[in-house]
């Protein structure tokens, strides 16, 4: 019986060094981030991003249907009133305040379902560790895409 | 008798009052039929075509909400030709309607969503471009109009004419092109103009102060009261992230039946002004400074403390406010009596002994005459201006107003004016007059008849200034449509009053002008009453409280406000603590008294005048930041809840005092069963007042819910008496009279610190008659000085008929300083400055 189970063994063995040394000569799979770049799926949801019109006016009106989706009640807006001394989107509204709590976001994508202007999509931007709490509430001053420059081209 | 008829909607059987709509029977059934300028409280026109329904035997869809019932009717409401007429209808008003939802504040709260939602197709076959009209277009200071948003139900055009009957907004232009303005693009005017933003069905309507401040389905909705004047209108506060952006009417049939007037409904962000105090402030080198609490808290109570010991108890007097809530009164009094141990407790705004409350706010409805003595609704509690005006429009009630100024609702009868001081021989005149008409019949005729021969028209006519036929008008009025409802201010002589109600029956109150007069009364704010109303020289009460309490109660009489100000320059009264009164600028003589005190504290949401004086200011929180209990102009119980959170660093009035209490104690004072201010909410203060007030034992925060609670009081029985009325003489070198009043927006404390009521706000301006004018060269818009004996202040003068010439009329707030007293007009000379 004992010899049996010895032979046995070693099989069994013998199959697991097998796969081991399979791997030994495949193409590792980690990638040596951050010296590396990751590649991304098309439909990745990373963080937020909030367009711009071509003509550089922001294209949220503030409506607030993001922050009303939201399961995590991550997003908060409060919305203001566009003069013709600063105007900021095309529409009589814009968000004068737009937050992001990434302590709550889940990436579920239903605040870019929800919105109706097209202004919010979720980019590739996934390195969201911060060194507080706070620094994860992010404005408009971060969102908005592009960040820089803040130019914004008037009509003639 | 009523006659009943049977009509079938949807198979089902109903039988109602005849000349009920078929969409009323409908709603009995809870059969849904859709409306857009249907509305309840407003006379059905059928202009929107949304309510069609198929009646048997009637050629083509009927108007469910003008169509009468009919005995024997068959209607049809989900017929596949109904059905298909709503999509119609509704595709034909989005074929215009701009689909800007995202950006509109209506959105979330808006009837035409919600019926495309439930009713509505799900394509629309309009492809070309839509028409296009103003957008964003202010109407008045309030009301933002957008053209392209109305569906042209016309809500806003009727509510104006069959309620307020200020007929400002009409349709102008025809079909695709008609639009809803006011007149000459004038600004809307009516003081109740808000409420059409409540009423547009669409977003054509929205609210400047509220514009892009919220969505509605963001909102905490706080059922709760109006504080800004007597009539405590139901309204609901609404919140979004601990701030308070919008009042919106909620309905009470017994109060405000679900309007506001503009100063209820905007006003109500004073409590997010920046002049708020967030902080304790003691004066320190002759300057207020910030203080912590502990700090604020000890120094104020040892102060006191020491002054009351050095001389005696009675030194020391407590001013409660018919602007705070029942709890805060009941403490303050609680901590005068039982803790300091004087009787020196009062309020501004007392009302005088034999004032009685009205029956309800809608007291107008049940009225003949209204008669107003010397009083203006429209300053003084709007809503019951707005119920004399529905009365006047719906059941032909008139006015017959009495006193040197004009008030509005006097266009639904007669203006008597008279010289300020004299509305009561006018009165006495109107007396003369019905006590000789045959129409009326009363078992005290004959006697009145006599006691007031001295008070021929004529001869009043010449010493009050009022015309003989406005006179015989008002007589008229009386004696034709009897049942008079007499409304009075606060220095009225009452007993002319009595005997217009022997004489024609009726009913008379005090038009209290602030939120909890009578409820600050109630409390024992009054130097001779504990709560209640028993005498504090009632020796059974005194044990009883002083038990309850678990002090030695003074059995003398306290100093009434008027007494305790005359004092203050005596040392009869050397500390004051003064809770949410801004006494400066509503009393006369208070600036000079209380800068005579050794101590002044003042607890208020805001550095009024009075704070200004103080050597500690403690910051309290409004009415909608605590929870607490008011007592309105007929003595309805009614709760104003918590909306959001006060500031931070702010404690509600009921708090600090008993804080300052706990602070007057000392830190090693353990805090357990045996103190008697150990309150952590506002209704365990409501539960210890029920013990001691007999009218509220049964009432708790729970009875008394969101609809208020009225308890039962037996009308007084009126006993005519003969009386005099005295002229008031001019002294030599003051020629005019000055009254003081409110103005619907007064600068007074706290509308003075609304944001959104701030262009609105009666500046200090004095009306006065072209007459009294020419002589002195002064035109509209002219710096004048009006001085009296008692000092002189500088106006902007305006030119208007709506004062009798010899009188000049101001807001309180502005004149307060210059008067005798506060509810009495006071001589003064006027010139140029």
């Amino acid at each position: 019986m004992s010899i049996v189970n010895a032979v046995k063994g070693f099989y069994q063995i013998l199959k697991a060094m097998a796969v081991t040394l399979k791997y030994f000569f495949t193409k590792p799979l980690t990638v040596q981030y951050p010296k590396e770049k990751i590649r991304l799926y098309p439909r990745f949801r990373g963080r937020h991003e909030l367009q711009r019109r071509p003509d550089g006016l922001e294209l949220c009106v503030g409506c607030g249907l993001c922050a009303a989706i939201c399961p995590a009640r991550a997003i908060y807006v409060e919305a203001a009133e566009n003069t013709d001394e600063a105007r900021y989107s095309a529409t009589e509204r814009y968000a004068g305040l737009y937050e992001i709590n990434y302590t709550r976001c889940i990436f579920c994508g239903f605040c870019e379902e929800a919105c109706p202007t097209g202004a919010l999509k979720l980019g590739n931007e996934f390195a969201l560790a911060r060194a507080s709490r706070g620094d994860l509430v992010m404005g408009k001053e971060t969102l908005l895409q592009p960040a820089t420059p803040h130019a914004i081209i008037l009509e003639d | 008798m009523e006659v009943l008829v049977n009509v079938t909607i949807d198979g089902q059987q109903v039988s109602v009052r005849a000349g009920t709509t078929i969409l009323d029977a409908a709603k009995q059934l809870g059969i849904p039929i859709p409306t857009f300028c249907y509305y309840a409280k407003l006379v059905g026109i059928g202009a929107c075509r949304m309510c069609l329904v198929e009646v048997e035997k009637m050629r083509g869809l009927q108007t469910a909400c003008t169509t009468k019932v009919q005995e024997g009717m068959v209607v049809r409401t989900n017929t596949p030709e109904v059905v298909q007429t709503r999509q119609g209808m509704l595709e034909f008003l989005l074929t215009n309607h701009p689909l800007d939802c995202p950006i509109c504040d209506k959105g979330g709260e808006c009837d035409l969503q919600d019926q495309v939602f439930q009713f509505g197709g799900t394509v629309s076959r309009y492809v070309e471009e839509k028409r296009h009209k103003a957008k964003a277009k202010p109407l008045g200071p309030f009301v933002m109009k957008d053209e392209e948003r109305c569906i042209l139900c016309r809500r806003c055009i009727r509510f104006l004419e069959e309620w307020p009957g200020d007929p400002e907004l009409d349709a102008f232009e025809r079909g695709r092109n008609t639009v809803v303005d006011t007149f000459y693009g004038r600004p809307l005017t009516s003081p109740f103009s808000g409420n059409v933003i409540d009423l547009c069905p669409v977003g054509a309507l929205t609210s400047i102060p509220f514009r892009f401040k919220a969505r509605s389905w963001e909102l905490k909705r706080t059922p709760s009261i109006c504080t800004l004047c007597g009539a405590g209108c139901n309204l609901t506060l609404d919140a979004k992230a601990n701030r308070l952006l919008r009042a919106v009417g909620r309905e009470n049939p017994d109060v405000n039946d679900e309007w506001l007037c503009d100063r209820g409904r905007f006003g109500q962000d004073y409590v997010r002004s920046d002049q708020r105090l967030t902080s304790p402030l003691i004066r320190k080198d002759g300057q207020l400074q910030p203080a912590t609490w502990d700090e604020a808290l000890a120094f104020a109570a040892r102060r006191i403390q020491d002054i009351a010991q050095t001389a005696n108890p009675d030194v020391v007097a407590a001013v409660g406010s018919a602007r705070a809530s029942n709890e805060a009164n009941y403490l303050l009094q609680k901590w005068a009596r039982a803790v300091v141990g004087t009787n020196n407790v009062d309020f501004a705004g007392r009302p005088a002994d034999g004032f009685a409350p009205l029956s309800s706010v809608t007291a107008p409805l049940r009225a003949g005459v209204v008669v107003l003595l010397g009083v203006d609704p429209l300053g003084d509690a709007p809503m019951v201006d707005l119920w004399i005006r529905r009365a006047a429009l719906t059941k032909g009630t008139r006015v017959v107003a009495i006193g040197p100024k004009r008030p509005v609702v006097s266009r639904y009868g007669v203006w008597l004016g008279c010289r300020p001081g004299t509305e009561s021989a006018v009165l006495a005149a109107l007396l003369h007059l019905l006590a000789r008409d045959e129409r009326v019949q009363a078992p005290a005729k004959a006697d009145l008849a006599g006691w007031t021969k001295d008070y021929a028209p004529d001869r009043v006519a010449e010493a009050t200034g009022v015309s003989v036929q406005a006179l015989k008008q008002a007589a008229d009025f009386l004696a034709a449509k009897g049942s008079p409802l007499v409304l009075y201010g606060g220095g009225a002589d009452l007993s002319p009053v009595r005997d217009l109600l022997a004489l024609l029956g009726g009913e008379a109150g005090y038009l209290a002008p602030k939120p909890n007069a009578w409820g600050a009364l109630l409390m024992g704010v009054a130097p001779d009453r504990y709560p209640g109303g028993a005498s504090v020289e009632d020796a059974k009460a005194r044990d009883s409280f002083g038990k309850q309490w678990d002090a030695r109660l003074s059995p003398r009489k306290g100093l009434a406000l008027a007494d305790m100000l005359a004092g203050c320059r005596e040392g009869i009264v050397q500390a004051m603590l003064v809770v949410e009164s801004d006494l400066v600028r509503e009393h006369p003589a208070a600036a000079e008294a209380l800068r005579t005190l050794r101590f002044l504290v003042v607890v208020d949401q805001f550095l009024t005048a009075t704070a200004e004086l103080a050597d500690v200011v403690l910051p309290s929180a409004a009415p909608s930041e605590t929870d607490g209990t008011f007592l309105n102009l007929a003595k309805r119980l009614q709760r104003a809840a918590q909306a959001t959170y006060p500031p931070k660093g702010v404690r509600p009035a009921w708090r600090v005092i008993a804080d300052l209490v706990d602070a007057a104690q000392g830190k090693d004072k353990k805090r357990g069963a045996e103190s008697h201010w150990d309150y952590e909410t506002a209704a365990e203060i409501w539960r210890e007042i029920t013990r001691g007030v007999p009218v509220c034992r049964e009432c708790t925060y729970e009875t008394i819910g969101t609809a208020g609670w009225q308890p039962e009081s037996a009308a007084e029985k009126v006993k005519p008496v003969p009386f005099a009325v005295e002229y008031p003489v001019a002294p030599e070198g003051y020629p005019l009279t000055l009254a003081a009043g409110q103005a619907l927006f007064p600068k007074a404390t706290p509308a003075r610190y609304s944001p959104a009521l701030a262009p609105v706000l009666w500046g200090d301006v004095l009306l006065v008659h072209p007459k009294d004018a020419e002589g002195r060269g002064i035109k509209t818009g002219d710096a004048v000085r009006v001085a009296s004996a008692r000092g002189a202040v500088e106006l902007k003068a305006r030119l208007t008929d709506e004062v009798v010439p010899g009188c000049v009329w101001a807001c309180l707030e502005s004149v307060a300083a210059l008067l005798e007293a506060p509810d009495k007009a006071t001589h003064v000379k006027l010139s140029r400055s």
